[in-house]
């Protein structure tokens, strides 16, 4: 097995939380991402999948070194980045990029798309052969635009179109990793298939690593080769992605799988709905131990006592469960609910 | 039994570019207890037709054609029926529910508003009810809850207090835009259980507005199909999914990637047209993969092919050549879970 391209260990961001609107008071913290760690091998795609306010979106940012974190260690090929100043970030900077979620809001409506493309090669003063405008036509040939467009506005160009001008910029450089947040998320279904097998055709021509954060699992069933399920800041359950969608061990994971509908309306009819309890609480107040215990509907007392830990199925395959999912499809929703296991914590009284 | 009875449709906006057609001839019914999913891509035209039947468009948009609601035209009806229809024969729910609940006012305020402008009934009644739909719509404490301000509730809590009030004066018509759009998955799967209880509780005619399949398959009746401002194809949901007719439902079904039967997704190539430039023809025809010459210039209508008068599409393509790949469709194996 290869060595992989980014290491990620036990990861943890806080945000302050302020009171009053002039003076902010600060009052406390909320964990946004808690003791995230994780691996990405060269020319993977690792899915990252979770629901609002999992964290996910915060964790690209912690990898990118947008936001610095509280604890934890991040390593890009070998080379710890975790504390690396602005300035030594620079090396690191043209391997690693970012395609954010909305192409609204994430390309400058003021410049030309030739030059938000060329914008990377002039502050790294790159010097392409052909020069910068040849460069700049190679990539938006590349990812489906036309030179012609080099001198329009973003205002002229459709969703899709914005992300594959977002997707040029994020290539000049030629990186090794791109960190993708959302990137089919505000598209056309139609368009949604463009840009996700223009990703597919970048990577194997490239040999590109992909993270791959998104809240469908269609999707990210689709593009990965191994995933991690968040849950309020911590990864709930991962493995290899048809290991992990095959049965997931996780009753988060399970119910969430369960809650995407089913494009076939006879299976739809046919399949008995798990539907969990309430909502993704605030991580403001996030319960202990298991985060998710208020609403699993297996939780025994020890869930709400005790951090689970890991417990490992396929090879990868690991879930942080106290009383994992024993077979999957279940044969009646109310299934996830009972357990075959005792409950440790009355077993060892 | 039809309730609502839409008849060429159609709604032209004034643009600086010219008149733009959103909504182009669109004709359809609700049933009694059915749910209809009206699907397409942005620009389809999927909202203005709803907009265009609460009469919710502003002065100078123009709508033509028929509505008939119980034997009311909504196209033509005054402001004053108008404001006795809405909220009473036909309700609403949108996308977001964030913004369209009133932040300064509890949602028990706001609910009761709902039902005393279409009830002459005492205070206390009125109150009654409100706390009955908010424990219809699965919210714990409802009598509590009434004296709660928007904020204090979460996403997927508020959307359920938006059908509470669209559902408060049971409508014959629900309007729902993208209900569960704006709702994290697990909270969409509640949302859709709440909305097929309902269905059969209040006997609604749904008009269900989306751009995904998958929750189209599973609570809807029948699908219409929207593309460039016309219904491209209209059926019983089940023959949607498994003989779909027209290249433009084989291209949305293909572009799922839960339907994928290989690393590649079956795209359609191009983008959805600007409404200010549509095309001549079948409005399909620029990213049609069987277009032929006739698609370029002459409309199709929406039609039965032969005697099967549930299923209707709008395309040039002999019979045989739209059965070949629907059936083609079936035959790959859907994901199971």
């Amino acid at each position: 097995m290869s060595e992989p391209l980014l290491v990620v260990e036990d990861l943890v961001k806080d945000f302050p939380v302020k009171r009053g609107a002039v003076f902010g008071r600060e009052i406390g913290t909320v964990r946004a991402v808690d003791g995230v760690s994780f691996d990405v091998r060269p020319g993977e795609t690792l899915g990252i999948v979770g629901e609002s306010g999992c964290g996910k979106s915060t964790l690209a940012r912690c990898i990118m070194r947008l936001l610095d974190v509280e604890s934890g260690r991040i390593e890009f090929e070998g080379r710890d980045i975790t504390h690396l100043s602005r300035r030594e970030m620079r090396d690191v900077r043209s391997d690693l990029m970012m395609v954010f979620q909305d192409p609204y809001e994430s390309l400058n409506p003021h410049m030309r798309v030739g030059d938000i493309i060329a914008e990377p090669l002039e502050n790294f003063k790159r010097r392409p052969e052909g020069g910068i405008r040849h460069r700049v036509e190679e990539l938006l040939d590349r990812v489906g635009l036309r030179p012609e467009h080099h001198d329009r506005y973003p205002h002229e160009f459709s969703g899709g179109q914005r992300q594959r001008i977002g997707i040029a910029r994020a290539l000049a450089l030629e990186p090794k990793l791109i960190v993708c947040d959302e990137p089919v998320t505000a598209l056309d279904v139609s368009v949604q298939a463009q840009i996700l097998n223009l990703l597919s055709d970048l990577q194997g021509e490239f040999g590109l690593t992909y993270i791959f954060i998104a809240h469908d699992l269609d999707v990210v069933r689709h593009v990965s080769d191994r995933i991690c399920v968040m849950y309020l800041g911590q990864i709930t359950e991962r493995g290899r992605c048809e290991d992990v969608y095959r049965h997931p061990r996780h009753p988060y994971s399970a119910s969430l799988m369960a809650a995407v509908p089913i494009a076939d309306p006879k299976l739809a009819r046919a399949r008995k709905p798990i539907v969990l309890e309430g909502e993704i609480p605030s991580p403001l107040d996030r319960p202990g131990a298991c985060r998710f215990h208020p609403r699993c509907p297996r939780a025994a007392e020890i869930c709400g006592a005790e951090d689970p830990p890991a417990r490992q199925f396929e090879p990868e395959h690991e879930a942080r469960c106290y009383f994992p999912v024993e077979r999957w499809p279940l044969g009646d929703p109310s299934e996830l609910g009972s357990r075959k296991d005792p409950d440790p914590a009355v077993r060892s009284a | 039994m039809t309730v609502l009875d839409v008849r060429e449709l159609r709604t032209t906006f004034q643009t600086r570019e010219g008149a733009a057609c959103a909504v182009d001839g669109v004709s359809f019914t609700l049933e009694r207890g059915r749910v209809l999913g009206l699907v397409g891509e942005s620009g389809s035209g999927k909202s203005v037709t709803s907009l265009s039947l609460m009469r919710l468009l502003p002065r100078g948009v123009r709508v033509e054609g028929q509505a008939l609601l119980n034997g009311v035209d909504l196209v033509t009806a005054a402001d004053a029926e108008l404001r006795r229809l809405r909220g009473g024969e036909i309700a609403m729910i949108f996308q977001d529910p964030t913004t369209s609940l009133n932040p300064v006012y509890t949602v028990g305020w706001q609910l009761e508003e709902m039902i005393r402008l279409h009830n002459d009934i005492p205070r206390a009644q009125v109150r009654e009810r409100a706390r009955d739909m908010l424990g219809a719509v699965g919210i714990a404490q409802p009598a509590t809850r009434l004296d709660d301000y928007p904020h204090q509730f979460s996403g997927g809590m508020r959307q359920r207090v938006m059908i509470a009030m669209a559902l408060a004066n049971n409508p014959s018509v629900l309007i729902a835009d993208e209900p569960t759009t704006a709702l994290d998955v697990t909270t969409q799967a509640q949302i859709l259980v709440l909305l097929r209880r309902l269905r059969a509780e209040f006997d609604s005619a749904i008009m269900l507005i989306t751009h995904d399949l998958g929750v189209v398959a599973e609570i809807c009746d029948d699908v219409a199909v929207m593309y460039g401002g016309r219904i491209v194809e209209r059926a019983p949901v089940d023959e949607i999914f498994e003989s779909p007719r027209h290249p433009y439902t084989w291209g949305l079904l293909d572009s799922m990637p839960s339907r994928a039967t290989s690393g590649r997704l079956r795209s359609i190539p191009g983008t959805p047209p600007s409404l200010t430039e549509l095309p001549g023809g079948c409005r399909f025809h620029p990213r049609c993969p069987v277009a032929m010459d006739k698609c370029r210039t002459e409309p199709p209508a929406l039609r039965p092919e032969g005697d099967d008068g549930g299923h209707l599409d709008a395309c040039h393509l002999p019979a045989e050549r739209k059965r070949a790949h629907g059936q083609g469709l079936a035959s790959a194996p859907a994901v199971s879970r």
